[in-house]
């Protein structure tokens, strides 16, 4: 292909101009992918605002990297729409599509050189001589790799190996980032020193991106929203503090730190739902609402940290083991059949709780959630 | 398997009109195929069918009513299965201390398994003639011991073909024994020592049934392989020992019988094409992409525990105790036993050149071995006879050139098979390995019937042709493996940074490709340039193959020109593997200095 320079200049002066205006909204509507008989991503309707960190979140299997593929091109959906900026892309070929992308695997090409790699979507893009050499040094220096492009990717660790794949897939602007859980081969430490990097770098350069995890932890701390997956269903998008407070689903609830379920019954009465733990001697009353339809058994969700424990040698309740973390103590207490985790902080010259101990048990009624009980 | 489109998720460009790739990619080998396989080989049935124009089954039933031809049958199918047995006992050895050892060394230890494989068979040959004769140093060797009186008779006589062919076999069995002993998981048979198993017991019931598979592919190779074997047969052995190929080839070049060598060669081509059938599915196995799961449970009840007979299950309940005391006893003498044998093994396959290349420095006129003394005689002989330069020429030549053709036709193919699902998927990969399988003499006499009369016969085009037709099978299989092990996340980065699929093949798929490409075509190089089957047929006065001449040398002459030719090809296939290593160490990215820059 020849291309006069001119004109090519212009096309990279072009892409860099409209990356910077407010591009690269996604949203994705009734999305289905089918492998034969099995949905792998159900239904799946998100919209992502430019310049949104989102994360897709979930477990193996649960549709978050083929919508993710999807999203990239590299996989046909069955149904449904994905739209970039309000246009329809789903016959657009995937290097047609100009979204950056990582993988897990790096997917550096071994047989160039780091500078070869970055500089290689410029080429695509029909840059040539300065102009690829300065973008690469560009590129480069935002992820502190400053004189690394002659070597091999062989010859640089895991991290800069990352590091280098983040540099690539931004080198072109792209107006959204794809993350295919980029951290995942690397260890605790590099990984959240990676996560922090990743931040930084997203406020830098403005992109949309889209990351997938299956490390909470991971998606908590990086995305401004956090979209959670389970068999290929969208369970609950919102940001980490709405997943955490708020589940919407006892899949969410379960799957986002930790959780207690205890099994209460379910009475009705004037628009309103008690639930109702005998062994506890608890009862919780909320506005009866879709999810609570009908039924006569729930779940009462309730976070380790909001089950109070106070010694008490005349209660039913018994510690039945005890782990002490530093800031915590974490208690498992046996109530008639239920046993439940309870956390609670250490102060010095508290007494910590041992196993075979008498416990009176508190649960505040206004952090717990009711759920249907058939999961 | 066969409907792979449905049960194989998350495979392949699904995006856009991928139906009628797969038919271009596969269309230059399929036509290729046709021309100078298919349809020879159909004619060559047909023709068997045939009396004068009518349809009769005459030639049937004149093989049938022969005791001779039963004999050879017979003679033919003990032979194919003993070869197998022996190199099934000698290989696992061999490819278990392979499987055992660190890479490096393994690697070393293949490449020796190797080089007997890419060395002519004509040329080992040549050396079991020397190594086997009656003053031979075999023979030599047993006389000083005091093991003989007087020297042995092994050439020209079955005890020859045997060890001939044994040798000649024995890499076939190795290589697929290796590739299922290196798969199977170490921890496996340390788990089951854990448990309770003595080594040899744990090996017993761990590791050799994991093994199976490779136990079946390398027997279906080499039995098959043995069925249609003609050149060491008709070398090593004697009158007594003559084989189905010999009775074909005979017929064609000698007794003018067109009609019975016909029907004998498609006897001969249906019965390893059957076997080859049966075992289709661990053949195919080789395009699978999914995990393979060695050992499938079998005769399992509700329990989940297999039921063996209850008898066997008491008698091994009473001698529990003796057997773990013999296993226990074994297991000191195991390792010294497996490695000795593994040695042993080992030495059979590079004593013929332990031979050969002392040989070629001989000062003698005629072959004697060891040489009263060295020169370079033979190898300033070679370079003044024109005939065999011309031959050496005529053969680099038309071998090289069906190389590049196989290369070309069987890289699509590879692609084709490998990157995309369509119904014929696995008939189409069995056609075009099954010239690995069908015997090159029943290809050879279909290709002489079917260009007989034509200007074609001592025509370079028909090796070409030929050539490419035994070649391209190596590719295909090359390449397929290549492609397998290729990360395809590397294509998806590409096209996420904006190329094209053609771009993406040129800048990314092939340069990465490129050692692979390179094995491939070494591959086809030597099976062109090793072949005497095409050569006996499609020979002529101004198409006359290096290996022809040697073929003749053996069976005229036998002197020590052939070291020289072996020795000289050997330094070939040297330069031709260290030409892979370097490709493969440039794509590898072993260059630090160079191309800094973008």
């Amino acid at each position: 292909m020849s291309v006069s320079t001119a004109t090519v200049n212009e096309k990279a002066a072009a892409s860099v101009a409209t990356a910077r205006s407010q591009r690269g909204s996604v949203s994705v509507k009734s999305l289905t992918k089918m492998f034969g008989p099995v949905t792998a991503v159900d239904d799946v309707s998100l919209s992502i605002e430019p310049g949104e960190f989102v994360a897709l979140l979930g477990s193996s299997g649960s549709g978050k990297s083929t919508l993710l593929m999807m999203i990239a091109g590299f996989e046909a959906s069955s149904s449904g729409d994905i739209l970039l900026d309000g246009v329809r892309i789903n016959d657009v070929p995937s290097y047609r599509r100009g979204f950056g992308m990582v993988f897990q695997s790096y997917a550096l090409f071994p047989h160039m050189t780091i500078a070869e790699n970055i500089a290689y979507p410029l080429r695509r893009r029909g840059l040539r001589g300065a102009d690829v050499e300065r973008e690469v040094a560009k590129a480069l220096k935002l992820v502190a790799l400053d004189g690394y492009g002659a070597r091999l990717p062989s010859q640089l660790s895991g991290g800069q190996q990352q590091r280098v794949a983040l540099a690539r897939a931004l080198v072109f602007r792209p107006p959204l980032l794809l993350m295919d859980e980029p951290l995942g081969a690397l260890d605790r430490k590099l990984r959240q020193q990676l996560q922090m990097e990743i931040k930084l770098i997203h406020k830098e350069v403005g992109s949309t991106i889209i990351f997938v995890t299956h490390d909470q932890e991971e998606a908590l701390s990086m995305a401004d929203r956090v979209a959670v997956l389970e068999r290929g269903r969208l369970q609950q998008c919102g940001t980490p503090r709405q997943l955490y407070e708020q589940p919407a689903t006892a899949f969410v609830a379960d799957f986002i730190g930790e959780m207690n379920f205890l099994p209460v019954e379910l009475l009705r009465s004037g628009g309103e739902v008690c639930a109702r733990s005998a062994d506890l001697g608890l009862e919780v009353v909320q506005r009866e609402n879709q999810v609570l339809a009908s039924g006569d058994r729930g779940l009462l969700a309730v976070r380790p940290e909001y089950v109070g424990l106070t010694p008490d040698e005349g209660s039913t309740a018994l510690v039945l083991e005890s782990a002490y973390t530093g800031t915590n103590q974490s208690v498992l207490v046996q109530v008639g059949s239920i046993r439940l985790t309870a956390r609670t902080s250490v102060s010095p010259g508290r007494q910590l709780f041992q196993s075979g101990q008498r416990v009176r048990v508190e649960i505040e009624a206004a952090h717990t959630r009711v759920f249907p009980a058939a999961r | 398997m066969a409907d792979a489109s449905v049960a194989m998720p998350r495979r392949g460009y699904t995006l856009g009109r991928a139906r009628l790739v797969p038919v271009l990619l596969l269309l230059p080998i399929v036509i290729v195929f046709s021309v100078g396989y298919v349809v020879p080989l159909a004619q060559l049935v047909l023709k068997s069918l045939q009396l004068d124009g009518a349809w009769s089954l005459k030639s049937y039933i004149e093989i049938a009513n022969s005791p001779a031809f039963l004999w050879i049958v017979l003679r033919t199918l003990a032979l194919a299965a003993t070869v197998t047995i022996i190199c099934l006992l000698i290989a696992y050895p061999l490819a278990y201390a392979i499987s055992k050892c660190p890479p490096r060394p393994a690697a070393f230890l293949l490449l020796i398994v190797t080089l007997p494989y890419l060395t002519s068979v004509l040329i080992r040959t040549y050396a079991w003639i020397v190594l086997l004769s009656p003053n031979g140093p075999i023979n030599q060797l047993l006389l000083r011991l005091g093991v003989i009186s007087e020297p042995l008779q092994m050439v020209f006589n079955s005890i020859g073909v045997y060890i001939g062919m044994v040798q000649v076999q024995l890499p076939l069995m190795v290589f697929p024994l290796y590739a299922v002993l290196a798969r199977v998981n170490p921890s496996l048979a340390k788990a089951a020592q854990s448990l309770g198993s003595p080594p040899t017991d744990a090996f017993l019931r761990v590791t050799l049934p994991a093994s199976m598979p490779g136990v079946i592919s390398g027997c279906t190779l080499v039995f098959l392989s043995s069925l249609g074997f003609y050149i060491t047969p008709e070398l090593l052995g004697g009158p007594d020992s003559y084989l189905i190929a010999q009775g074909i080839s005979l017929r064609v070049l000698i007794l003018g019988n067109f009609d019975e060598a016909a029907a004998q060669s498609s006897i001969l081509m249906l019965a390893v094409i059957t076997v080859f059938l049966i075992f289709r599915q661990r053949i195919a196995e080789e395009l699978d992409d999914r995990p393979h799961d060695n050992v499938s449970p079998t005769g399992t009840t509700t329990s989940g525990l297999s039921t063996p007979w209850p008898i066997l299950e008491r008698l091994t309940a009473i001698l529990h105790g003796p057997s773990l005391r013999l296993h226990e006893a074994f297991t000191v003498v195991r390792r010294p036993l497996f490695y000795l044998m593994a040695a042993l093994t080992l030495l059979l396959l590079i004593l013929p050149f332990a031979v050969v290349i002392p040989l070629a420095f001989s000062d003698a006129p005629y072959l004697t071995f060891p040489p009263p003394g060295y020169s370079l005689r033979w190898f300033s002989s070679l370079l003044r006879n024109t005939q065999w330069l011309n031959a050496l020429s005529f053969s680099l030549k038309w071998a090289g050139l069906s190389a590049l053709l196989s290369v070309g036709i069987g890289v699509p193919a590879a692609f084709a098979l490998v990157r995309y699902r369509f119904a014929a998927r696995v008939p189409v990969y069995l056609l075009l390995i099954s010239p690995l399988i069908v015997p090159h003499v029943v290809i050879a006499v279909s290709l002489f019937f079917a260009l007989a009369g034509s200007s074609l016969i001592g025509n370079p085009l028909a090796f070409a042709l030929s050539y490419t037709i035994i070649g391209a099978p190596y590719t295909v299989v090359v390449m397929i493996a290549g492609l397998k092990r290729f990360n395809r996340t590397l294509e998806l980065a590409a096209a996420s940074l904006g190329s094209s699929p053609l771009v993406t093949l040129r800048t990314v798929t092939l340069p990465l490709l490129l050692p692979t490409l390179a094995s491939a075509a070494i591959f086809a190089f030597i099976v062109g340039f090793d072949d005497v089957v095409f050569g006996l047929f499609l020979s002529g006065p101004t198409a006359t193959p290096l290996p022809m001449r040697m073929w003749d040398n053996i069976r005229l002459e036998i002197s020590p020109q052939i070291a020289v030719i072996a020795v000289l090809f050997l330094i070939v296939l040297a330069l031709l593997l260290l030409l892979r290593l370097f490709v493969g160490a440039v794509v590898a990215g072993r260059r630090p200095e160079e191309s800094a820059h973008p």
